[in-house]
């Protein structure tokens, strides 16, 4: 024991081992419980006062086996903590109605926006109109990334880019959505792999866009395929290229029917509207990528995309002054 | 333009009239409602095509209103649109053959093209 500590006359370690103790199923008879506040104060040249808040039990058992249980809590502390949560509890309501209505002002500014897209066609190029709605487009499509940057951060979300680059990442909606389809998984017995290599994949498309590229593929993935099958999907870098590979085993596509998957309303489910391969190929060609199928009937199909990486802004073409 | 019936059903005013001037130049016949009362009358009457719905009114949810329209007319064809994008609200709307989910704001022109190229669909 270090010096100038006192030397307690008691043998106190016995009352400082870790103990378990195992309840028969009796159950207890709690003979008295109650709590109460004890004040320690101390008299000296500075007064002291201690406060605490003691829970106390005295149980017995149908044997008449006696225990006592404690809980003693500093009083003040308590109450502070209290003050902070309420404290807390206030500032994210606060937050939460202010969140609302931030998210009511994307109302507001679409009918704004397409009205000024109207505005703008009854214009001439050469008319000094146009390039004021222009601008007022403009401006009012930065009010909106202002909303979207404070709603994702309220919201924690991850899909926004923060490193300077411009582009989301195709990584991180893979991981999300992997989230969302957790259910289906597990309802239909499937497993699946994510396999993504160490590159930063951003890519400059809508993030709502990219995530119904790949809910449709992968929704007919899980479609095709039985219990105990597996799902793997890749994404990687290639040149100035995201790659994804979905690779399902299902009951894959007949090879008179693979020309023709992203032909509107074909399709080979039952309830399928044959839109949602053409819809995806649709928004992966807008964005400047392609998409491709190959399969094999029993063994399964993949599906390859590839989307342009973002540039990143240190690439972009600088103004010269 | 085969489908050229159009329904768009948002609670906000001004969206209505707004796409409905887009839309109405485009050529599309277009009728606005702002609750699913009006829509479903509409739905009746003008037997549309494609219904623009947002996902949120205040009476009803976008699912159970495609579902009535459904019921009239079980070949029509859905848009979302909405204010916000939720992924688990997305998945299901594609699972239930809505064709495209647009978030506020968005371009007009893309929705009109899509509309245009959609119509003259086979």
């Amino acid at each position: 024991m270090a010096d100038g500590q006192r030397q307690s006359k008691v043998d106190l370690e016995k009352y400082f081992i870790t103990a378990r103790y195992t309840v028969k199923e009796d159950p207890l008879l709690y003979v008295k419980e109650g709590s109460h506040k004890v004040v320690i104060k101390y008299e000296g040249e500075e007064d002291k006062t201690f406060e605490y808040d003691v829970d106390f039990s005295i149980i017995e058992d149908a044997e008449g086996h006696v225990g006592y249980l404690a809980s003693v809590e500093d009083a003040k502390k308590a109450e502070v903590q209290g003050l902070k949560k309420a404290e807390l509890e206030s500032c994210l309501a606060e937050k939460e109605i202010a969140a609302s209505y931030v998210h009511e002002l994307r109302n507001p500014i679409f009918s704004i926006r397409g009205f000024l897209q109207i505005l703008r066609q009854s214009f001439n190029d050469d008319d000094k109109r146009k390039e004021y709605t222009d601008i007022a487009i403009k401006e009012l499509d930065r009010m909106h990334n202002l909303i979207n940057d404070y709603l994702s951060k309220y919201k924690g979300n991850k899909g926004l880019d923060d490193k300077g680059n411009r582009g989301i990442s195709v990584k991180n909606i893979l991981e999300e959505l992997m989230a969302f389809f957790q259910h289906n998984f597990q309802l239909k017995g499937i497993s699946y792999d994510l396999e993504f290599d160490d590159d930063e994949l951003l890519v400059s498309i809508d993030k709502e866009h990219l995530i119904q590229v790949f809910i449709n593929i992968i929704q007919n993935s899980i479609d095709a395929m039985n219990r105990g099958a597996n799902l793997t999907i890749k994404a990687f870098k290639e040149d100035n290229w995201a790659c994804v590979e979905i690779k399902d085993e299902g009951i894959g596509i007949k090879q008179d029917d693979i020309d023709k998957i992203f032909t509107p309303f074909f399709s080979t489910k039952e309830n399928g509207t044959g839109l949602g391969l053409y819809i995806s190929k649709r928004i992966v060609d807008k964005s400047g990528g392609s998409i491709k199928v190959e399969s094999k009937e029993g063994k399964g199909t993949t599906t390859f995309i590839k989307f342009p990486l973002a540039k990143k802004l240190k690439d972009a073409p600088q103004i010269e002054k | 333009m085969d489908k050229n019936t159009v329904l768009v059903v948002d609670d906000q005013h001004l969206i209505n009239v707004m796409l409905k001037e887009v839309l109405s130049d485009s050529g599309f016949d277009t009728h606005i409602a702002s609750n699913h009362l009006e829509a479903v009358e509409i739905a009746k009457s003008e037997r549309p095509d494609i219904a623009i719905l947002d996902v949120n009114l205040p009476d009803m949810d976008g699912f159970e209103l495609l579902l009535i329209l459904r019921e009239i007319n079980p070949d029509i064809k859905a848009i979302f649109i909405s204010g916000y994008f939720d992924a688990e609200y997305a998945q299901r709307a594609f699972a239930e053959g809505v064709i495209r989910y647009f978030i506020k704001p968005f371009d007009i022109f893309e929705l009109v093209t899509f509309l245009v190229e959609f119509s003259s669909l086979d």
